[in-house]
């Protein structure tokens, strides 16, 4: 994993997180009493949704100048103010920038059904493209820790997106011009936003 | 050292590999951002110490230092023209490292990139990066080659693929498994295992991953499939940080208290990896001294694999359908689809037979007109990428199986291979490279031999050819020839005869294309279903089928079951409680007589709202003479209450809540013009929605409005991004009894404290209720609105507490 480079995985095979789907749209194990045609129907809707889908991420490392008690500096001079992050970053050298994206097929698609008011088959829609977005950033850190590992090196236990805590969503910006999403089609609102809907950034740090 | 050499080496102790390069480097002062490979080249001592005291430690084998000497990773650093001397001389260091007697392999890594269908790069030049790197490995005179750390299966095909085509030196392969088992393309070890010893990797196994521990279990695991050598490379626990600095987590010493237990495991080869030193491979060679490996003694049992899933089958697995609907054959919208560059109904055929009970698809590409080579590539990389079920190749052009092959990133079933002169040595040849197993098919002309010994004839043929290539039994599968009893009524006997014979005989897996039988008579799937169970008695082992022909499907668990091929009857006893359509809640039918009313119930309990229509015209048009409003208020009404309960029960989840709701919509649409003006125009409870200024995430407010309006609310959306001023305006000028406001961001929240501040000003009587990712009762408290929805039916019975439908109707 080199420095001061952008990688870009324009393509990635990530497993259906169906169990997950199935919990965010509500579902229990112990209480859920599901028949047998709605549940390979909403399998199928599954399978439609992950086709649909086109997983893809990229990620820029970078170093860490210094990180004060409420600001981080990174190499290139740029400064993230934010407690949260000086404190997830307190003991990295280095930094990572990263995005995942499941493209905005799915979300015409999901629009495509609300039209037509299918609203059953668009929950599932919804749901699927969330929890393989969510699964992109999973496969992300785990590319970054097994790379990583041959360094003698580990990545932050958890990730940070802006937005939460104090780490203000004016960063989405940061994150747009220096992973260059508006080269993967992604846009950026006046309000720091990222469009299509269910495209997720984050940080975490190396030590 | 050549492959014979290597497996009596395995098989005489067990083999030490060596520790840590990339760590160790470190320590002699490897900096960051410079290419590890040219590194060593300038400072060719470090490498070599290293080295040394591996080989003084007991290390029989020793990585040459060249894991990135590939192409792809030496153009990061500008470096991809130096390759060839890099290699060379790479090599030449460690073969010099010490006097004493030890192999030099030529090590061997991911590219970087992932290799089709899974990423960018294509598989051919996948190939070529790394038959340009073992070209001069092995000009560099290596002993042996070492794929590792790989973290994609086709990658690792194409490693191993491209060392096949330059030389015939040992290879040794490893996998990286993530915490979950599974490489980060989602291959399980055994999945890595069957696909690359059918390959001809001469040891396989896992380096990396994780500590020893994770990896004993690997070893475990795997170790009865195995008929290769099998390979552990620990990283030395896990990075943990102390004092500042990055360490491992596990001395030499706790790290060698695990080497019996991978020999009880049985390992054949044991190195370490990341974090271990010279003092880890001391630890090793002290207690594998003098221990001879666990003899390959694998099960007896045939397989295919996709990437991600291995199907076994054989006389002691439940019988295994081969779905075959992904067949362009006599299926014109399929053939047109093929033409026109579409897989819509590839998709929707391969998901239906495996939600069917396909364990296998079937795939031919085969239409006049069209290149069936690229075809079946792209049908291959679709259904790879999309499905975890392995591939049966299927084509009548021995060029386009030859070539998915090569393609496919699995351990692949080909259908067919008949008696035909050149055309059956090719076949077997492709097999054979590829790790192919194969289907036999008793022809040796045109003419279909209608007798059983004629058939087992040509069978012998072609097992007698096959062998020549080191196939066994385990690897064919003997297609018994299906013929139709409309015009030749003895072929269901002789077809039976061939399976008897290769059940008692050969001992060898069977299969039928089906459907053949019955082709020309009426109720076809009695026919097929009755023949699959006979043959299934003979020992029949698969079929190509339709899964979705449920007798055929329930015949075959009963048939698994009688056959003692399905423990405690547990599969069947599962599909039959499945097949139980419809709810214990739903109007049971009294003494055998339907209620048509008591249908309309079940079919908003159950959401149906294709039958939803047909219902309420037969329930208003029965004897019971009920009234559309009287229709309404004892049957949809309490149904859709209940389907309430039982949401707010967790009985039922939003899918299934929200279909009820679409299909009550549908019946009201249904009966609306049945009902009298005076019960249409009474007020309609109106709410207006939006997704807040600054805020454009829409999509869960737009189901939210979506279920308001099936529950007979009066939705006004003003989509996204929408002002305070603007909302509130539309909400008085529609007179409208609630304002539905959504957000997905912390930072758009504030907005809807600014409508609700706004919207108190006016004194209106509109209530706010509120929703969104980030939103909370508390936070709706805080802001003091009417209410807050977590979902879309916590909105409707917020706007209707109680009835939960609105009383104008």
């Amino acid at each position: 994993m080199r420095r001061n480079s952008l990688v870009k995985f324009n393509r990635i095979q990530i497993q259906t997180p169906v169990g997950k789907i199935f919990s965010r749209l509500g579902y229990n194990k112990h209480l859920t009493e599901i028949d047998e045609k709605t549940r390979l129907n909403i399998f199928d809707k599954i399978n439609d949704a992950k086709d649909i889908c086109a997983p893809s991420a990229c990620f820029y490392r970078t170093g860490i100048k210094t990180v004060f008690q409420d600001t981080v500096i990174i190499e290139s001079g740029c400064e993230i103010k934010s407690v949260k992050i000086a404190e997830l970053l307190k003991q990295s050298s280095e930094i990572i920038f990263f995005a995942g994206f499941v493209g905005k097929k799915i979300i015409e698609k999901i629009n495509e059904v609300l039209k037509i008011e299918k609203g059953s088959v668009a929950v599932v829609y919804d749901a699927a493209a969330s929890e393989i977005a969510d699964s992109i950033m999973d496969w992300l850190e785990t590319y970054f820790k097994s790379e990583l590992k041959r360094e003698g090196l580990k990545i932050t236990d958890r990730r940070f997106s802006p937005g939460y805590g104090d780490f203000k969503i004016e960063y989405q910006k940061f994150f747009f011009d220096i992973l260059q999403l508006s080269d993967s089609g992604i846009e950026l609102t006046p309000e720091y936003m990222l469009v299509p809907e269910k495209t997720v950034t984050a940080l975490c740090g190396i030590f | 050292m050549n492959k014979t050499e290597f497996a009596g080496l395995c098989e005489k102790k067990i083999v030490v590999l060596d520790g840590a390069t990339g760590t160790e480097l470190q320590k002699y002062g490897l900096p960051k951002d410079v290419c590890p490979e040219k590194w060593v080249y300038d400072y060719p001592e470090t490498i070599s110490e290293i080295q040394k005291k591996y080989v003084e430690a007991g290390s029989d084998i020793v990585y040459a230092c060249t894991f990135g000497a590939n192409r792809a990773k030496l153009s990061e650093y500008g470096l991809e023209n130096d390759l060839k001397n890099l290699n060379i001389k790479l090599i030449e260091i460690s073969k010099n490292c010490s006097n004493k007697n030890f192999f030099v392999a030529g090590d061997i890594s991911p590219t970087g990139k992932f290799v089709e269908p899974f990423g960018d790069l294509s598989f051919e030049e996948a190939v070529v990066i790394y038959k340009e790197q073992i070209s001069s490995l092995v000009e560099g005179g290596v002993d042996i080659l070492a794929i590792e750390t790989m973290i994609d299966i086709q990658e690792t095909r194409a490693a191993l693929i491209a060392a096949k085509e330059i030389c015939d030196l040992p290879v040794m392969v490893t996998m990286t498994f993530s915490e979950d088992g599974k490489t980060l393309t989602g291959t399980d070890p055994l999945t890595a295992l069957n696909i690359l010893q059918s390959l001809g990797a001469s040891a396989f196994g896992c380096n990396c991953s994780t500590g020893p521990e994770a990896m004993i279990k690997i070893i475990k695991e795997i170790k009865p499939y195995s008929k290769i050598p099998l390979i552990a490379k620990p990283n030395a626990g896990l990075p943990v940080l102390k004092n500042g600095r990055t360490e491992f987590n596990m001395n030499s010493e706790e790290f060698g208290e695990y080497i019996p237990a991978f020999i009880d495991a049985g390992i054949n080869i044991i190195g370490g990896c990341c974090g271990t030193t010279n003092e880890f491979i001391k630890q090793i060679k002290k207690r594998v001294e003098g221990v001879k490996p666990l003899k390959l003694e694998n099960q007896k049992i045939s397989s295919v694999s996709s990437a991600r899933k291995t199907v076994f089958f054989g006389h002691n697995f439940p019988l295994t359908i081969i779905g075959e609907r992904i067949n362009p054959t006599g299926k014109k919208e399929l053939q047109e689809e093929l033409k026109s560059n579409k897989l819509n109904i590839v998709r929707k055929f391969a998901s239906e037979q495996l939600i069917s009970g396909a364990a296998i698809l079937d795939v031919n590409a085969g239409v006049p007109g069209i290149n069936e080579k690229e075809k079946m590539f792209e049908i291959i990389r679709f259904l790879s990428k999309n499905f975890d079920a392995p591939l049966c190749i299927d084509s009548s052009d021995p060029e386009v199986i030859e070539t998915a092959l090569r393609l496919y990133p699995g351990k692949a079933l080909i259908n067919s291979i008949s008696a035909e002169p050149h055309k059956t040595e090719k076949l077997l040849e492709a097999a054979s490279k590829y790790g192919a197993m194969f289907i036999i098919l008793p022809l040796s002309g045109k003419i279909v031999p209608k007798s059983a010994a004629e058939r087992i004839e040509i069978i012998n043929q072609i097992i007698s050819e096959s062998k020549k290539f080191g196939f066994t039994n385990l690897d064919y599968v003997v297609d018994g020839l299906v013929m139709t009893i409309s015009s030749n009524p003895d072929s269901a006997l002789e077809t039976l005869k061939v399976i008897e014979y290769c059940s008692e005989k050969l001992k060898c897996n069977s299969v039928l294309g089906l459907s053949n039988i019955s082709f020309g008579l009426p109720e076809r799937s009695y026919v097929n279903s009755a023949f699959l169970v006979m043959a299934a008695s003979k020992g029949l082992t698969m079929t190509i089928a339709n899964p979705s022909d449920e007798l055929l499907i329930i015949m075959k668990r009963a048939s698994d079951a009688l056959l003692m091929k399905d423990k405690n009857c547990g599969t069947y006893i599962s599909l039959m409680n499945k097949k139980k359509y419809g709810r214990e809640d739903s109007v049971k039918i009294n003494d055998g007589v339907l209620d048509p009313c008591g249908l309309v119930y079940n079919s908003i309990l159950e959401g149906d709202s294709d039958n939803i229509e047909s219902r309420i015209d037969s329930a208003l048009k029965s004897k019971s003479k009920i009234s559309p409003s009287d229709l309404i208020d004892k049957y949809l009404i309490p149904a859709i209450t209940k389907v309430g309960e039982l949401y707010d029960q967790k009985k039922y989840f939003l899918p299934q809540l929200i279909s009820s709701a679409e299909t009550m919509k549908k019946g009201f649409t249904v009966l609306e013009p049945y009902l009298s003006k005076r019960e249409i125009e009474t007020k309609k409870i109106t709410i207006v929605m939006a997704t807040v200024k600054g805020d454009i995430h829409d999509i869960g407010k737009n189901i939210v409005c979506l279920m308001l309006k099936n529950y007979g609310i009066n939705v006004i959306d003003l989509g996204k991004d929408a002002t305070a001023e603007k909302i509130i305006e539309t909400a008085l000028n529609h007179n409208a009894d609630f304002i539905g406001l959504s957000a997905l961001m912390t930072t758009t929240m504030p907005q809807m404290k600014i409508t609700a501040d706004l919207l108190n000003q006016k004194k209106s009587g509109i209530k706010i209720i509120i929703g969104g990712a980030v939103v909370t009762q508390k936070y709706a408290e805080e802001i003091g609105v009417y209410g807050y929805a977590a979902d879309a039916f916590a909105a409707v019975k917020l706007i209707e507490p109680g009835l939960l439908i609105p009383k104008s109707i």
